[in-house]
């Protein structure tokens, strides 16, 4: 049992007060320096704010690097406040759909890439529109990932709307993105000045968060990323690199991760992602279902794999005839020499880049009957942004002056 | 707490996954358990004997090197003492405690653990891991309370006694971690039947060296009633040196997602 005893120090309290306060003053005056620059920054604002600042000011980019990202708060909150009428979900690889694809309805556009990371999510994404959590939109593009589908593994949970996570406010986010900025050997004393107009490092775009403001890789106002720094090293280099780390050619080599062997599609899966289709096609939505691309690279690698083939046949085959046969359209291409391109319109092995979203978008446009708003998006202009002679393969750079107009 | 928190998740990953592991791995799993428990409730009862401090309130200590004890019967005086005490005093004694022959003896004791064990949670693993630890006692006759040794480098037979009981309590902890007694003599199971897997990588070496040093720490300081006893006479910089470093270590290794302590289940 505990023995207890009245504590008679030699030292009065005042006395040990002031030690300990000398002993922790240095360390919070540390922790005051960065906490000014993580707030100065925008690393610290709460996601609500950034969506708030972002509907206020178009131009602001946005992306924390050292406080969680998480996409599908963010995201969720973005399309909540947008309430636009054409809408893309899926994972990031559907982040390269801009809102200047759909000229005039530019501002009736929204990302929400990263929203969706599995059929789980589809699900709760599903009832998010049902119950009014999310506003309808009138055209929902929804990017499908073929690990989504995989046999030998159960849907998992989906995100949930009334918990979405944020470390805003935590203090264990705080202590990791001072120290992790101590790591790095970052002491950014221009950021302690409040106030000031901070911009990207090579377009000069108004920024906020330190992935956005080191690095230029950032969330749009209208969910799409920017890749500034893939950009400058394309320039550097004007070569494809897979940029992911491990790089995806190698985990398909390996079967990891997402291509893990399997048998192929899982048929409870199609059904589960139909039901959840379709109760949105009972809502009033136009739902296109899109393919992201694979590099030239990766999909040959793939499709020479035994115990990844089937899988990835029925992916582009069976899959498409079966979401045809239940009246939904789709879009997509396999990789980028199915329209002539190469990879060099590939950010990494699985990331198509904005240049090369354009290009599949044009071609299915072309052929494609809607009765939305889809019908009447300018496909002239669309085809003219890939034709400008200023844009790169892995994205339109930062001369954005000529889509000036259209805003 | 900063060890306890780095060696959690692979703890976590090792008891999820031990049907995939072979037994070298298993092993590391049931030491970086036995590493974590400690330190997460030694842990939480000395910021707790701290902030009574500051009460003004001093409270006894709960731990005292356990796993540097020579037989089950000092462990259970090192280890968590207001338990083990509060067991001997309100339980076992009343029982009868030594006094009533051999037979009632080893009753009285297992009744004690059993009940120590339920104590931990309405699970037969916990009443298996008081039974176990019941068991460890049966060949102790001598009750002499052991000396500690002074000896920085123990003897062969001193070194032995540790190790061995070292290892019968971390055999004992399987079963208090694992979530089945089928899950406990599975994992167990398997380090006997498959305990080195050539294809199998990664022997948690960071969690491993973490632990390691920790406790070659308290090996130094085990004379002292706390670790940081021993730089009580050092001039005031090297101390200040010695917290900063410590504060330095909590910042950049602690894990300041939410880790709950072990015993709050309890």
């Amino acid at each position: 049992m505990f023995r207890l005893s009245t504590f008679n120090s030699e030292n009065s309290p005042f006395i040990f007060s002031l030690r300990v306060t000398i002993f922790l003053l240095p360390i919070l005056l540390v922790g005051i320096f960065y906490e000014i620059i993580l707030w100065n920054s925008g690393e610290s604002w709460p996601i609500s704010r950034i969506v708030e600042e972002q509907s206020r000011n178009p131009d602001l980019v946005w992306r924390r690097n050292y406080f969680s990202q998480f996409a599908e708060t963010y995201k969720f909150l973005l399309v909540k406040q947008a309430r636009k009428e054409i809408l893309v979900v899926g994972s990031s690889r559907v982040l390269n759909f801009r809102s200047i694809f759909f000229h005039p309805f530019e501002g009736m556009f929204m990302n929400g890439g990263r929203l969706l990371s599995n059929l789980g999510d589809v699900a709760s994404f599903a009832d998010s529109l049902e119950t009014g959590a999310l506003p309808k939109p009138e055209v929902l593009i929804v990017g499908l990932d073929p690990w989504w589908l995989k046999q030998g593994s159960r849907v998992p949970r989906g995100f949930d709307p009334a918990n979405l996570p944020e470390d805003a406010w935590e203090v264990g986010a705080h202590v990791s993105a001072i120290t992790g900025l101590i790591s790095n050997g970052s002491f950014p004393f221009q950021l302690l000045k409040p106030g000031q107009n901070l911009l990207t490092p090579f377009c000069n775009r108004p920024a906020r968060g330190l992935a956005a403001l080191f690095n230029g890789s950032a969330y749009r106002s209208d969910g799409s990323t920017l890749h500034e720094k893939v950009y400058a090293d394309f320039l550097e280099n004007p070569k494809y690199r897979d940029r992911e780390n491990p790089p995806i050619i190698e985990r398909v080599r390996a079967l990891n991760g997402r291509f893990k062997p399997c048998p192929g599609i899982d048929p409870q899966k199609i059904d589960f992602l139909l039901k959840h289709l379709e109760n949105l096609r009972h809502l009033g939505i136009e739902i296109v279902v899109f393919f992201p691309p694979f590099s030239d690279e990766v999909a040959a690698e793939i499709s020479e794999i035994a115990e990844l083939r089937k899988w990835w046949k029925d992916y582009w085959d069976l899959v498409p005839e079966i979401l045809t046969a239940r009246g939904f359209q789709i879009f997509g291409v396999s990789n980028p020499s199915v329209l002539g391109l190469d990879d060099r319109y590939m950010l990494d092995g699985f990331h198509p880049s904005e240049v090369l979203v354009a290009a599949i978008l044009v071609d299915w446009l072309e052929n494609v009957s809607s009765s939305s708003i889809l019908a009447s998006i300018d496909i002239g202009w669309l085809k003219s942004l890939s034709k400008n002679p200023r844009i790169l393969p892995v994205g339109f750079g930062c001369d954005i002056s000529e889509f000036a107009k259209y805003k | 707490m900063v060890v306890a928190d780095q060696v959690a998740s692979h703890v976590e990953f090792i008891f999820t996954h031990y049907q995939e592991l072979d037994g070298i791995r298993l092993m590391i799993g049931l030491f970086l358990f036995s590493v974590q428990i400690y330190c997460d409730f030694s842990g939480y009862s000395d910021i707790a004997i701290g902030v009574a401090r500051l009460f003004g309130i001093r409270l006894s200590r709960n731990f005292a090197y356990p796993y540097f004890s020579r037989n089950i019967i000092e462990f259970w005086r090192r280890w968590n003492i207001s338990l083990s005490f509060w067991f001997r005093d309100y339980v076992y004694i009343p029982l009868g405690g030594n006094r009533m022959g051999t037979a009632r003896k080893t009753y009285n004791l297992f009744a004690t653990f059993m009940l120590c064990g339920l104590w931990h949670g309405a699970n037969w693993t916990y009443v298996a891991w008081g039974t176990l630890n019941a068991l460890y006692y049966l060949p102790i006759q001598s009750k002499k309370k052991a000396k500690v040794p002074t000896k920085t480098i123990p003897d062969l037979r001193e070194a032995l006694s540790i190790c061995f009981t070292f290892f019968m309590v971390m055999i004992a902890w399987t079963f208090f971690r694992a979530p089945t007694i089928a899950d406990a003599v599975n994992y167990l199971g398997r380090i006997m039947t498959n305990f080195w897997d050539p294809t199998q990588r990664g022997y948690f070496g960071v969690a491993v060296l973490t632990s390691l040093c920790l406790l070659f720490v308290e090996w130094i300081s085990r004379h002292q009633v706390h670790l940081l006893q021993i730089c009580c006479h050092w001039p005031v910089y090297f101390r200040w040196l010695l917290y900063y470093s410590l504060v330095w270590l909590l910042f950049f290794h602690g894990n300041f997602g939410y880790v709950p302590f072990i015993y709050f289940q309890f």
